[in-house]
C-alpha cells in the first residue's frame, strides 16, 4: 500500500500552481516501513 | 477572684499563643485553623470548670505541633516542674514540662487513646504490697468517673463529635467541577466527542485536482498529471529531495519516475552505487542519476532506457 502527505495549491484558473510531497512511502519497502512504525508503537500494557 | 484571675490569665496566654500562631510565617493555612479550633474548644471547656493546668500553662492538647511548639516557647510554665511519671517523653531525653512533652510526643506521632494520662507506681525496697495490689490501686486512681468536663491530652471527643456532624459544604467546591464534591452541580461538559471525521470541509474543487492527479500518477500518464498544472508550477518533493520547475520538466520527471517504478523499481534519487546494485540484480544497465541526466541531453539518456523497459 502505498500512502503519502502531499500538498496541492490552485491558483485561480483552478490549476496545479504548487505540489509539495512531504512524505511518500514508495520510497522504502514495507518491511522498512513497517519496523520504522514499531519504533513508534507502545508495548501493550500488561 | 483568684479563680477568675487565674482563667484571665490563661486566656490572655492563649491569645498570645494564637496571636504568635497568627505571625509565624512557617505555619499553613492547615496550623492556623487548627490553632483556632483548639482555641475555641479549650475556651468552650474551660468556661465554668478551672482548668487542671497551673497558671500560665496553655492548653496544647489540641493543637498541631507547630502551634504546641509555640506556644511552650512564648508562654513557658511556671509550676509544672514536676511531670507525671508516665509523661510521654522520648527516651534520654529530660521530662521537662507536660506541655513541651506532649507537644514532642505529637511531633513524633505517638497519640494516646486514653483519656488520661496513665498512673503506675513503681514498687520500692519499702513497699510491702504486692504487684498486684499496686495494679489495683493504679487502677483505681486512674479511673475516670462520667464524662469529664475537661479536655485532657488524648481526648478524641471533639474530632468524634465533628465527624458526627454533616459535611457541609466548602466555599472553594463552587470553582471545582463538583468530581470532588458532594452536591451535584449543572456543569456540562463541553469537550466534544464527535469530531465530524467523515465530513470533508476542503474545496470541492481542490478535491477533484487531487483526485485527478492521483488517477494520472496511478495510470502512470505523465500528460494528463500536467495538464492538470499551470505553467508556473513547483513540484517540490521533500522525501526526495527533488525540485522541478514547469510543466517540461515536470512531466519528464513524473515519466521517468512512472518509467522506474514500472520496470527495476530504482528510484532516480538513489547514488550510482545504489543503482548498479538494483541493476545488477534485475540485469539492466544502470540508470543516469538525474543530476547527472540534467548536464546531458536529456533524450540520449532517457530513451534507450525506455526502449530498453
Amino acid at each position: 500500500m502505498r500512502r503519502g502527505h502531499t500538498c496541492v495549491e490552485l491558483d485561480e484558473a483552478v490549476k496545479i500552481s504548487r505540489l509539495t510531497a512531504i512524505y511518500d512511502s514508495s520510497l522504502l519497502s514495507y518491511a522498512a516501513y513497517q519496523s520504522l512504525a514499531g519504533l513508534a508503537a507502545e508495548a501493550p500494557l500488561s | 477572684m483568684q479563680h477568675v484571675n487565674q482563667q484571665g490569665t490563661t486566656r490572655r496566654t492563649m491569645l498570645r499563643a494564637g496571636a504568635a500562631a497568627g505571625t509565624a510565617a512557617a505555619l499553613g493555612a492547615a496550623g492556623i485553623f487548627a490553632a483556632g479550633t483548639a482555641s475555641a474548644a479549650t475556651m468552650a471547656d474551660s468556661g465554668n470548670q478551672r482548668l487542671p493546668y497551673p497558671s500560665g500553662v496553655t492548653d496544647t492538647s489540641h493543637c498541631t505541633p507547630e502551634v504546641a511548639g509555640i506556644s511552650a516557647a512564648s508562654s513557658p510554665p511556671k509550676a509544672s516542674t514536676t511531670p507525671p511519671r508516665s509523661c510521654p517523653t522520648s527516651p534520654g531525653r529530660t521530662p521537662l514540662t507536660w506541655t513541651r512533652a506532649w507537644a514532642s510526643a505529637c511531633q513524633a506521632g505517638r497519640w494516646r487513646t486514653t483519656s488520661s494520662p496513665r498512673f503506675r507506681e513503681r514498687a520500692c525496697r519499702r513497699d510491702r504490697l504486692s504487684a498486684a495490689h499496686r495494679r489495683r490501686r493504679a487502677k483505681r486512681r486512674n479511673r475516670v468517673r462520667g464524662h469529664p468536663r475537661v479536655l485532657r491530652p488524648g481526648d478524641t471527643r471533639p474530632l468524634l463529635r465533628r465527624l458526627r456532624q454533616q459535611p457541609q459544604d466548602h466555599p472553594l467546591d463552587r470553582l471545582l467541577d463538583g468530581r470532588s464534591s458532594l452536591t451535584q452541580n449543572t456543569i456540562a461538559s463541553t469537550y466534544p466527542t464527535d469530531f465530524r471525521d467523515s465530513e470533508q470541509n476542503a474545496d470541492p474543487a481542490a478535491v477533484q485536482a487531487a483526485q485527478a492527479l492521483q488517477a494520472a500518477f496511478a495510470a502512470g500518464d505523465a500528460a494528463a498529471a500536467v495538464a492538470l498544472m499551470s505553467y508556473d508550477v513547483v513540484h517540490e518533493d521533500v522525501a526526495a529531495h527533488t525540485r522541478v520547475r514547469g510543466p517540461l520538466q515536470a512531466q519528464r520527471y513524473y515519466t521517468r519516475r512512472s518509467d522506474s517504478s514500472r520496470t527495476a523499481r530504482a528510484p532516480l534519487w538513489s547514488t550510482p552505487r545504489a543503482a548498479a546494485r538494483v541493476a545488477a540484480t534485475s540485469g539492466r544497465r544502470p540508470r543516469t542519476p538525474p543530476r547527472c541526466a540534467a548536464a546531458t541531453p536529456a533524450s540520449s539518456s532517457t530513451k534507450p532506457s525506455r526502449s530498453a523497459a
